[in-house]
């Protein structure tokens, strides 16, 4: 929407902008380069939560032993800290392209238009036209047989990648690395990056919101706010509806990802082994494209749980619960065991253990897998539009619906509100914790 | 209340070895040996040698595959694991202390916190918990210190506070993982001292663990000389230095 709202021919306000200037029209956002453009810029995002979390508990020591060895700083970098973090970009790897194969909203939004079709929306449109489902079959198998190489060829490269204890039981101060002539230019990089990439779409959806003629930077008004929230019934619904599955099932998919998590890196035999299953059908089902797990779930719950909330967080549930795991699971493995077995000598049993030692080590990453969960959920579209129903409408499915039936302030003001949610309680979190929850 | 401890045909084979012929594969070959109540004994040896392991069967944080160690006060007798009669107690059922050579101090406690941990887990109350604390802290000299976390200390510190969280639940038995291979040569000798006085002063049996001549030498009433997963000699620094049982003893006591 923000990239529409930027670039979209002739309207988009870079494009006012570049045709008062005098400048050439921009490229078009619709079509294939615009979706990859775009969709970079949000995975970016994605493989920047899931990594920071790793790299907080990164101790620079390790790269400076290597420069003590004779190496260069980029030498240091890549022969010591990239080895280490391999399994970490593995799993980032994995959890960004198989956001990308089952991304809906950007192809829907930006493809369809211009007629350039991906299997999602191809099983979309032959889904809501009600023809084809040979074809959607075909395409849906498809995308899952490439998602279980993916997730099939991670597992065995992980295996591979040796684990390294990074907190250990003797504490250290955080070291942070001195700042060189490369990493400087590279930070500007990634800020205009940031900006370009995140940001502006944002703004540009906050003035769609604001501006009541798209044409003129004149008149501002909350008139569109007023209108979503007051006059549309679906609006507060929506949001009361979103709010509560993204919480509820966030909540669930946390406990339960640390649950499988600290069975698959912390113990042995049965249980260890179970947790590794579950944590594979857990990434396949992520890896799967929305549409495709919507659809059995639709088959096999509509009759019990049919227009209700109950089967959005189910089908979220499914497709999240990757999220939790894969955060948790690199967290858990940097603890040294030595830090849980001081507990036990001093008389905690196990569960006791787990609940004041290794809980509240992990509290980063946990709420790191919360928001990780959270966030998408609060504006899930690709699921939604085929599991709502009367009443159980969500900001995803009704800012589509305001897209597509050509009313993009209305569906701004929903953005702008997700957003402007999602940053609050993210910033609530970083101050209450002192830095410790949040993003 | 001082506390002895016998250690009778304590063996340990690693799964991976489990294949591999009688006399390879085990961390531990039949170890036998007691420590007298109120006694400080050291375990030598080089890396690899099983030292380690043994410390580890101690505390219950490895299950041997076979033997018997057991505690014993006056007419007191406490199994804490037998091989052959399937006793296994849990660490956290044996008040042992121990003192990791990581320190194993939790990052997100402070110091007063991380020592304050046993005495939680006993229900001890508050008052009586802050007096305790106070105490030990006291007596490790790290009183000032209590609302620190534990990169804010030193690596002496530190392992002063392991010291502190070991001592404070009044343990029967006090296990010392090379509690000093991460602090200063000075801060050793001084460090070493405040153990010995400890020793002496509470009449806490104590196993130290220590690939350090000089610091079993000093530290010991008795040492365990280990090769290989085996007790190759015990007996006083002084014994030993007079009378090694092999030419890898007098290697290891004289170089």
């Amino acid at each position: 929407m923000g990239w529409i709202a930027l670039a979209a021919p002739n309207v988009g306000y870079l494009n006012q902008i570049s045709a008062y200037l005098g400048g050439p029209a921009l490229p078009t956002i619709y079509g294939f380069g615009g979706i990859l453009f775009v969709e970079i810029c949000w995975t970016t995002s994605l493989a920047t939560i899931q990594l920071q979390s790793f790299f907080k508990n990164y101790s620079t020591l390790l790269e400076d032993a290597a420069l003590l060895c004779g190496a260069r700083p980029w030498n240091a970098f890549f022969k010591i800290t990239l080895p280490i973090a391999r399994s970490q970009l593995l799993s980032c790897l994995l959890l960004t392209m198989a956001s990308s194969l089952a991304a809906f909203g950007v192809p829907a939004m930006l493809g369809i238009p211009s007629r350039t079709y991906f299997v999602t929306t191809k099983i979309y449109q032959g889904v809501k036209s009600g023809s084809d489902f040979s074809q959607v079959s075909f395409l849906a198998a498809t995308l899952m047989v490439l998602t279980a190489i993916l997730v099939f060829a991670h597992d065995r490269a992980a295996k591979r990648t040796p684990h390294s204890t990074i907190v250990g039981g003797k504490a250290s101060q955080r070291n942070l690395l001195r700042p060189t002539t490369g990493s400087r230019i590279f930070g500007v990089g990634v800020f205009f990056f940031c900006f370009f990439g995140t940001l502006a779409p944002l703004v540009a959806v906050f003035l769609q919101s604001l501006l009541v003629d798209r044409g003129s930077f004149s008149n501002w008004s909350l008139a569109k706010y007023q209108y979503v929230f007051g006059s549309v019934p679906d609006g507060v619904r929506a949001a009361q509806n979103s709010l509560w599955i993204a919480f509820f099932t966030a909540t669930i998919l946390t406990g339960l990802g640390l649950v499988a998590a600290y069975s698959k890196t912390k113990t042995t035999g049965f249980s260890q082994k179970i947790a590794g299953h579950v944590a594979n059908v857990w990434s396949f089902a992520y890896a799967t494209p929305g549409t495709v797990l919507a659809l059995p779930i639709l088959v096999f719950f509509q009759p019990s749980l049919g227009n209700t909330l109950w089967i959005i967080g189910l089908a979220f549930g499914v497709k999240y619960a990757a999220f939790a795991i894969r955060t948790l699971e690199p967290a858990l493995t940097q603890i040294s065991r030595d830090l849980e077995e001081a507990a036990w000598i001093s008389g905690a049993t196990p569960a006791r253990t787990f609940v004041r030692i290794v809980i509240p080590l992990c509290i980063p990453a946990l709420s790191a897998a919360f928001a990780l969960c959270f966030i998408p959920m609060l504006s899930e579209l690709t699921m939604s539009v085929f599991l709502v129903g009367a009443g159980t409408e969500t900001l995803g499915t009704l800012i589509y619906r305001f897209q597509e039936y050509a009313d993009p302030g209305a569906a701004s003001v929903l953005a702008v509100s997700v957003a402007g949610f999602t940053l609050l309680l993210n910033g609530a979190l970083k101050k209450f914790s002192r830095g410790g929850f949040g993003i | 209340m001082k506390w002895g401890l016998e250690i009778a045909g304590i063996s340990k084979k690693y799964q991976s070895s489990q294949n591999a012929a009688p006399s390879q594969g085990f961390a531990l070959d039949q170890v036998h040996f007691s420590v007298n109540p109120g006694e400080l004994v050291t375990l030598l040896g080089p890396s690899g040698s099983g030292k380690t392991t043994l410390l580890r069967i101690i505390a219950g944080l490895e299950i041997p595959t076979t033997g018997r160690v057991t505690l014993s006060h006056d007419a007191n007798l406490v199994t804490f694991v037998d091989v052959e009669k399937d006793v296994y107690l849990e660490p956290f059922q044996r008040n042992v202390g121990m003192v990791f050579q990581s320190y194993a101090l939790w990052p997100h406690r402070t110091v007063a916190e991380n020592v304050a941990f046993p005495l939680e887990i006993q229900k001890i109350g508050r008052d009586e918990r802050d007096k305790l604390i106070h105490e030990v802290l006291g007596r490790v000299e790290l009183l000032g210190f209590e609302h620190r976390f534990p990169h804010e200390l030193s690596g002496g510190q530190q392992q002063r506070v392991a010291l502190a969280r070991a001592l404070v639940q009044r343990p029967r038995l006090l296990l010392l993982d090379e509690p000093l291979s991460n602090l200063d040569v000075a801060l050793r000798a001084s460090v070493r001292k405040e153990i010995k006085e400890l020793n002496r002063k509470l009449g806490l049996t104590m196993i130290y663990v220590t690939h350090d001549r000089t610091e079993a030498l000093e530290l010991s009433d008795r040492m365990c000389i280990f090769d290989r997963g085996r007790l190759i000699q015990i007996g006083t620094p002084e014994e030993i230095t007079a009378h090694p049982a092999t030419d890898f003893v007098r290697q290891l006591v004289t170089s």
